[in-house]
């Protein structure tokens, strides 16, 4: 992990028309180059050469969906992109008939299976409607279509037969309840046909579904039962043909499937890339980000395809690179889960440090400190190995944050011993240093001081950014820069010597640097103008500006006070955290004051408590002291992530 | 039980009065009724209760329908009110009965998808729900078929009703067997909820809900008999089989072509006093609901007057200002339409006075 970002060059490669295929494999193999926009270049990209790449990019895509459609079918996974070097298709049509027969093929298939499934389905539940006739031995089709007697076999809701009946009081009718299932009754409806059509509405409004047998079923119900077992058997028989043929497909054509689709997707990838080049009289032009330490080899890697490609390396000043440049983030392992949390803040801009190295220390340090208990931080070890190590496979999204998870728990066994605590017992090991509940101000006022100390680097921080970045007004005039770390370290000055007696330093000494600093910061707004020659040198005008000037350094001052005093809740939640685990020790001896398995089950889970919601606030509160007292001191964000142009998953996808 | 019934519902009994103050008067009636237009109306109401409704919204003043809309959130807030203070067995029943609007959101969006509005066109014709938890009315008009709307109300209580209706819906290509059985399905709900309530509760409750199922009843039998042209049988199966006074006998008898003015007029006498009976059933068939809403309303402010501590004044209270928000609407639309007042006026459920009285 590096305090500021790789460096980045930007390079405008002019590609003779003969070799713009050779040379975008040629980028996509190496996968270095961050394409940009070429608009700007004013290349003549409205030609047709656009249009025909869109095409194929087009053609390519749909290809590519039909495969991923008939690999689906197939189930057959999209896998890896071969190792072996893959050639960019010249046109679509070369592959497009073998797509299409395969398609036709199981896609015939799979709807044959799809429909015969539907045929079972519908067949089971016509037995599912007869089984509980099945004692009746008596043809259904003499029930069904009887000349005198009208019939309804089916369901209808439980609920509504009485209302049915009732409903019916002046019809001849007989409601047979053959079968409850849930709140659904099987039911025969019979009735006189003169009365059909009066039956067949009545049926129909207390919601009977009546169930439609085709007329080619008859016999008892029995029978019919048994003849539709035959049939979903011979259904059963189809679908196991048509899943071994499919079956069949699957192993004949997996791997060639797979091939083609790593074609056609690199293809349309090529072709998208090649549609978003510019475009001269007989040549392309190519515009883009690569690391530093890769350029010597592209050129030399282009200039292997000809010595007509020609690379011009642009050099737009360190102040245009640091707005434009990618930024490249590395995996780093042990340190991606504290990177996650800094890009979760804002992506460090080019030319800014990269806080992660920072936060690595001080996050688990804040932590431990507010979380200080022995036992507790085994457990958080515990739980961040498991993380880590992705022994568990719901919890695999996680494993990046494993090593904070590990961290801060290292810290709070630390603290642990540090103020003798173990899964809240506050008296079975010894305080290395001292037991939070027993000397509350002094470890307030430590931890006032360590936020002083955290404030000053991040201030620190700051001044090496405006260094790094030539920004000498800021650097030295800046509420962030010199003046105002100045400002911060006399008003600490201030108060110590009220504090402490026999100070070493005279207290005048601070008033005079205290003044100074006031000035530089009042002035910075003006001095920033007047060196960078922009009229007028008082925004606003004087009077304005002296207002403004006046408020922002109120600002300055309020924000140091609190910031500072921020800090002392580290202090405040180690103290809570004793406190905490204290009442459930009391809790612990008013359930059980034999200490017996009720006392040790409250301490239980007191403790589970303390580590999942203690510990969950913390980590806010740790987060939150990060963000916003620290980062925001010098850590602007802002920058954009290294894409190269690749063919690979997790990579983009041609030049965006 | 008295005693009970007093500690139980002191809270909420005297927040219910506190609100019943804020219904509007006749007076009030009479001024809004006497605007000459939409804006103005949309003025005077906002002097009353519903000012802080109205005032918020810029759009209440563009659109009637929005300001028809924001008004509903009083009675919400009512619910909202009531429900939190009401003793834990009476909630239930209270919360079932604001499900009503919930039931009545639900067909509304089911007949938006079905002639293929969007969601800007249907959400304000919608009840507000505010924060009650109700379905994903959004979601569901975005499946943009009622097979994907019902389909995503998998897993609610409506799932079984609608998926029972639904084979209906594809047969006949309407949602009126949808419809129905939402209805009935809400009204066997509620009416069950009753028999959790403690007696007192229960007799009020069967009255008051039961004169609304009367009023159902007696509609939608006329309804299907005349529009409809439906069966006996069918009339009876699409009706409740409770009520507080009508049975099926009733039921049967407007089946079967009987004037329902001279029905009603037999068991609610007080519905005679509401003009010639065979005038109005030849001159208008279908059954004047506005008349039996003010049978309600008139039991409602009786209940008011009884001075009792039990579910009985909530409920009035609720239906009441139903009823309120009802004329108010009515008066919004008629005012928005330029209609006059003679032609309205039969149907607020706020008798106004004769003009000559004025």
């Amino acid at each position: 992990m590096k305090w500021y970002p790789e460096r980045m060059s930007e390079v405008e490669i002019e590609i003779p028309n003969r070799y713009a295929r050779k040379v975008t494999e040629l980028l996509a193999d190496e996968g270095f180059l961050q394409m940009e926009d070429v608009s700007y270049l004013h290349a003549e990209s409205s030609d047709t050469h656009r249009m025909d790449w869109q095409v194929k990019a087009n053609q390519f895509a749909n290809l590519e969906k039909q495969l991923i459609d008939t690999m689906q079918s197939l189930s057959i996974k999209l896998g890896q992109p071969p190792d072996a070097h893959i050639k960019m298709i010249s046109e679509p049509e070369e592959i497009q008939p073998f797509a299409d027969q395969l398609e036709q093929e199981v896609q015939k298939r799979a709807s044959v299976l799809v429909e015969t499934q539907k045929e079972i389905e519908q067949r089971q539940q016509y037995i599912k409607l007869l089984s509980p006739l099945s004692e009746v031995d008596i043809p259904i089709d003499r029930i069904r279509n009887r000349r005198y007697i009208y019939s309804v076999l089916g369901t209808m809701p439980a609920e509504k037969i009485e209302r049915f009946k009732t409903s019916m009081a002046n019809i001849p009718f007989a409601l047979l309840e053959l079968k409850k299932e849930g709140d659904l009754a099987i039911v025969l409806l019979l009735g006189s046909r003169q009365n059909k059509d009066y039956l067949h509405r009545a049926a129909r409004s207390a919601y009977l579904t009546g169930i439609d047998l085709p007329d080619r079923y008859r016999g008892t119900p029995t029978e019919i039962i048994a003849e539709l077992n035959q049939e979903i058997e011979t259904f059963e028989i189809q679908m196991r043909t048509n899943s071994e043929e499919m079956e069949k497909i699957r192993k004949n054509r997996s791997q060639r499937l797979q091939d083609l689709y790593w074609h056609v997707r690199y293809s349309r990838i090529m072709s998208e890339a090649l549609m978003r080049y510019g475009r001269l009289k007989h040549s392309y032009l190519v515009a883009g980000w690569l690391p530093s330490n890769k350029l010597e080899r592209l050129v030399t890697d282009l200039q292997s395809i000809s010595s007509e490609i020609i690379v011009d390396v642009k050099d737009s000043g360190k102040e245009e690179e640091g707005r434009n440049a990618p930024i490249i983030i590395e995996k780093m392992g042990f340190q991606q889960g504290f990177q996650k949390l800094v890009t979760t803040y804002g992506m460090p801009a080019y030319n800014e440090l990269n806080p992660t190295l920072l936060m690595l220390i001080t996050f688990p340090l804040i932590f431990g400190a507010m979380f200080g208990d022995v036992g507790h931080g085994l457990i958080l070890v515990l739980a961040g190995l498991v993380l880590m190590l992705k022994k568990v496979r719901k919890l695999e999204r996680f494993a990046s944050l494993g090593s904070v998870v590990f961290l801060c728990g290292v810290a709070a066994i630390v603290f642990g011993f540090l103020f003798g605590s173990i899964f809240g017992l506050e008296d079975v090991l010894p305080a290395v240093w001292q037991h939070p509940m027993n000397n509350i101000m002094n470890l307030l006022l430590i931890t006032a001081a360590f936020g002083a100390i955290l404030l000053s680097i991040a201030n620190i921080m700051a001044l090496i950014n405006d260094f790094h970045q030539r920004h000498w007004v800021h650097f030295f005039f800046n509420s962030r820069g010199l003046a105002g770390l100045l400002l911060y370290w006399s008003l600490l000055g201030l108060v110590l010597g009220l504090l402490v007696q026999d100070f070493p330093i005279n207290q005048r000494v601070f008033i005079l640097i205290a003044v100074i600093s006031i000035l530089m910061i009042f002035l910075s707004g003006f001095l920033e103008r007047y060196i960078e020659k922009k009229k007028p040198y008082f925004e606003g005008g004087p009077f304005i500006y002296f207002i403004q000037s006046f408020f922002e350094l109120f600002e300055t001052l309020i924000g140091y006070l609190s910031n500072s005093l921020s800090y002392v809740r580290i202090g405040a939640f180690a103290v809570a955290h004793a406190g905490l685990s204290s009442v459930f020790f009391i809790l612990a001896d008013i359930v059980d004051p034999a200490k017996g398995f009720g006392y040790w089950l409250v301490v239980a889970f007191g403790n589970i408590f303390v580590i999942g919601f203690e510990g969950m606030i913390v980590s806010i509160q740790t987060l939150r002291l990060e963000y916003y007292e620290f980062f925001s001191k010098f850590f602007s964000g802002g920058g954009r992530k290294y894409l190269p142009f690749r063919l690979g998953k997790s990579n983009s996808e041609g030049a965006k | 039980m008295i005693i009970n019934g007093v500690s139980a519902y002191a809270n909420v009994t005297t927040r219910v009065r506190g609100m019943i103050g804020n219904l509007l008067g006749e007076e009030t009636f009479v001024r809004l009724n006497a605007c000459p237009d939409l804006s103005t109306l949309l003025a005077k109401l906002s002097e009353t209760s519903y000012g802080s409704y109205l005032i918020g919204s810029q759009e209440t003043q563009k659109s009637s329908r929005r300001a028809e809309y924001e008004i509903r959130k009083k009675l919400t807030h009512a619910f909202k009110v009531i429900i939190s203070h009401a003793p834990a067995f009476a909630r239930p029943l209270l919360t079932q009965s604001f499900k009503l609007y919930e039931v009545d959101n639900l067909k509304a969006v089911l007949r938006g998808i079905e002639i293929g509005e969007d969601w800007d066109k249907i959400r304000y014709m919608l009840f507000p729900m505010e924060d009650f938890p109700t379905l994903p009315f959004e979601k569901l008009v975005r499946k943009g078929t009622i097979e994907g709307a019902i389909q995503q109300l998998y897993n609610t209580e409506y799932e079984r009703e609608l998926s029972i209706a639904f084979d209906r819906y594809r047969q006949e290509e309407s949602l009126f067997p949808l419809e129905v059985a939402l209805d009935l399905n809400y009204w066997r709900v509620l009416w069950n909820d009753i028999d959790a309530l403690p007696h007192a509760d229960e007799k009020i409750a069967r009255k008051l809900i039961g004169m609304m199922v009367d009023k159902n009843n007696l509609t939608w039998a006329a309804r299907y008999r005349i529009y409809h042209r439906l069966s006996e049988s069918e009339i009876i199966n699409y009706t409740l089989p409770f009520g507080y006074k009508i049975d099926d006998a009733v039921i049967r008898a407007i089946a079967t072509d009987r004037n329902p003015y001279h029905l009603v007029a037999e068991i609610y006498p007080e519905i005679a006093v509401e003009g010639n009976l065979e005038e109005k059933s030849s001159s208008n068939r279908q059954l004047n609901e506005t008349l039996l809403t003010r049978l309600i309303y008139t039991a409602c402010h009786q209940t008011f007057a009884a001075g009792t501590f039990n579910i009985g004044l909530l409920l009035a209270y609720l239906f009441v200002l139903e009823m309120e928000i009802q004329d108010l609407t009515l008066l919004i639309e008629a005012k928005a339409l330029g209609v006059p007042s003679d032609l309205y006026a039969p149907y607020l459920i706020h008798k106004l006075p004769h003009p000559g009285k004025n």
